[in-house]
């Protein structure tokens, strides 16, 4: 039986190549299986930082089959994937590793908005009829423009409070720094890390320890998840009077080296 | 709806960023090969963006943090406590000499308190013909002064070296570093009671760079080639990170503040292809509390490249009953180094009776069976 599917699988994908040399489809459309799914828009918006691919089935030759695969490579999981915004789907790896989408009807669109930029390039792509009784599942493949993976992106920002100033110091006391500083990290992986390391400038007759001692840099909650996230750092001088006999008047810098990188 | 949903929250996101891709190299190369590998660093900033490119070197510690501090080739010991006028420390290490050779080694310190920095006197080479060459006197203004002694070099080209700290006046807090002009390895004999880093798995000698500045206008991006030769010698997996930095912007201003420098580190991990052993160990078992609950597991990668590791930890009385059942988060551990893992009850778990348990903690890294520590004891 499976010889039997093989066999019917095999005379209709002949078929639906000469389908598609017939049509001469643009290079955004794919026939096979007797459907031809057009990648319909490919579009990177920045003010979001997000990439839309839309894909409309445009042609439905024979039955509607049971579920069409979009090519996923390695590189993109849930965590790159909007998935409030994007169509329904399941993650597969037979007879691909990519996203099967069902309930196909003629003029249909698929959605898939990825979080960051990502170029179209020909993926793979199967379309499987399913549950015709004693035979195997009926399954075409062939390639659509789809996400171009194989590039992971790591980037790390100061958008704001690149240099902060605090209050001028007279005595001792808390001094909570004048802003705060915004880094924004942009990854397609999750998992990344944040870092810091500390540097000081200060007077030479200054106590370095005293200055690590009273500096204090809390960083707000985040989730190191695909895409880009926004981390606010806040700074303030806790300054006992035995410290504030260690920090005699001039400038200190405090520099802070902020390290992005993956988390594996 | 769902569409608009999605656009909605993210319609804040501002794209202003120096990216570079790929996020990591993760490389298999074979032994004596050299091969070229490419970065991409884009500047999608609205100004000119001036970065500086280089090779460093990272550890991942015990608790899974990153450790960026490390000199490329270096050895660290950090003696975080107080030191009284007159005290004398002897921090003692080997190091591999290169075949028939020797290295030249350039020590510094710092301390924190008060702040304090110097050089390491003593000679600069360390090898067979520096044996017992003393280094020149303390200076009598020096607060503190670190000479540095070959003790011997064996027939295995291994040398030891001495560190003598001498501390004129009360300080706190002592860093030391050692760094060779090539990649060495560093082993520690005596860290006087403080902490021994080395990296000795570094292959930041292995990869060198084409760009180590680039000024990108905005939108501009510009290739960087990665050049790896891996050595005859290597075995399994080695490790180092390419740094793109920004530059800070200088300030001679008076007052306090705080500039940020950002950087992102590219990980550059290279395994020697047909070289690679993956073994683990359970070093430890401790069990910290009782009420509540805390265990802790210290996990040993033994073998030459990095192991993903899962496992899950059980408290079991003495019929045999399993009473308490953890799962470990999966954590990764590079080779030669080690992981602490915590388990813990919740508040609201009622406590252990009292009786005799077994703790068993067992690790999964890819091997036939898990790696598993247990420890006895008793709750009162």
């Amino acid at each position: 039986m499976v010889q039997r599917g093989s066999r019917v699988g095999a005379i209709a994908g002949i078929l639906a190549v000469w389908i598609a040399v017939l049509l001469s489809c643009s290079s955004f459309a794919s026939t096979v299986g007797g459907v031809t799914i057009t990648l319909h828009s490919h579009k990177y918006y920045p003010a979001w930082n997000m990439t839309r691919f839309v894909y409309r089935i445009s042609r439905i030759s024979w039955l509607a089959p049971s579920y069409w695969v979009l090519g996923i490579g390695d590189d993109i999981g849930d965590e790159q994937i909007d998935i409030a915004g994007s169509t329904s789907y399941v993650w597969v790896d037979d007879p691909l590793s990519g996203l099967a989408y069902t309930s196909i009807s003629s003029n249909r669109k698929f959605y898939l908005w990825l979080y960051g930029q990502w170029d179209a390039e020909p993926v793979d792509m199967a379309v499987v009829y399913s549950g015709w009784g004693y035979f195997s599942d009926l399954v075409y493949t062939g390639t659509i423009d789809g996400p171009a993976t194989g590039g992971s992106m790591l980037s790390v920002e100061v958008v704001s409070g690149s240099q902060v100033e605090f209050p001028q110091i007279i005595a001792s006391g808390t001094y909570d720094a004048a802003t705060t500083t915004q880094l924004e990290i942009e990854s397609t992986l999750s998992g990344w890390a944040l870092d810091w390391d500390l540097s000081l400038s200060i007077p030479e007759s200054a106590d370095a320890s005293a200055v690590e001692r009273v500096f204090e840099l809390a960083v707000d909650p985040y989730v190191a998840a695909a895409g880009m996230t926004q981390v606010d750092v806040h700074y303030a001088l806790t300054i006992s009077d035995e410290d504030f006999s260690g920090l005699p008047e001039g400038g200190y810098q405090i520099g802070i080296t902020y390290t992005v990188t993956t988390g594996d | 709806m769902a569409v608009g949903l999605g656009l909605l929250l993210c319609s804040s996101i501002a794209v202003q960023a120096v990216r570079v891709l790929p996020a990591s190299l993760s490389l298999d190369q074979r032994l004596g090969t050299q091969e070229t590998y490419t970065l991409t660093v884009l500047n999608d900033t609205d100004a000119a963006e001036e970065l500086l490119l280089y090779v460093g070197d990272w550890q991942r510690l015990e608790d899974g943090e990153h450790d960026w501090g490390m000199p490329v080739n270096s050895a660290r010991w950090i003696l975080d406590r107080s030191f009284a006028a007159g005290e004398t420390v002897d921090i003692v290490y080997a190091v591999d000499l290169p075949t028939g050779g020797d290295v030249t080694m350039e020590g510094t310190f710092e301390v924190s308190s008060p702040q304090a920095s110097g050089v390491v006197s003593g000679p600069d080479r360390v090898g067979s013909e520096t044996v017992g060459e003393a280094a020149s006197s303390p200076a009598a203004s020096s607060d503190i002064w670190i000479g540095r002694l070959v003790e011997s070099v064996d027939a295995a080209g291994r040398a030891t070296v001495r560190l003598t700290v001498q501390f004129r006046e009360a300080c706190e807090g002592l860093v030391v570093y050692e760094t060779a002009s090539e990649r060495v390895d560093f082993v520690s004999i005596d860290a006087a009671d403080g902490r021994f880093d080395a990296i000795n798995r570094s292959n930041a000698g292995w990869v060198s760079l084409s760009h180590d500045r680039l000024v990108l206008q905005p939108d501009e991006s510009r290739d960087v080639t990665v050049t790896v030769t891996v050595p005859e010698d290597a075995s399994g997996t080695y490790w180092s990170a390419v740094f793109v930095q920004s530059q800070p912007q200088a300030s001679d201003e008076a007052g306090t503040r705080v500039v940020s420098i950002y950087r992102t580190a590219i990980k550059v991990y290279v395994t020697a292809s047909g070289t690679e052993a993956a073994e683990g160990r359970v070093i430890d078992v401790q069990v910290g509390e009782t009420d509540p609950f805390i265990l802790y597991a210290l996990f040993e990668n033994s073998g030459n490249v990095e192991l993903v590791v899962t496992g899950e930890a059980q408290v079991i009385d003495r019929t045999g009953q399993v009473i308490r059942e953890y799962a470990i988060e999966e954590f990764k551990v590079l080779p030669g180094a080690q992981r602490i893992v915590t388990v813990a009850d919740a508040t609201s778990e009622s406590a252990l009776s009292a009786d005799i348990y077994q703790a068993v903690v067992s690790f999964e890294y890819g091997a036939d069976s898990p790696v598993v520590g247990v420890r006895g004891f008793r709750v009162r």
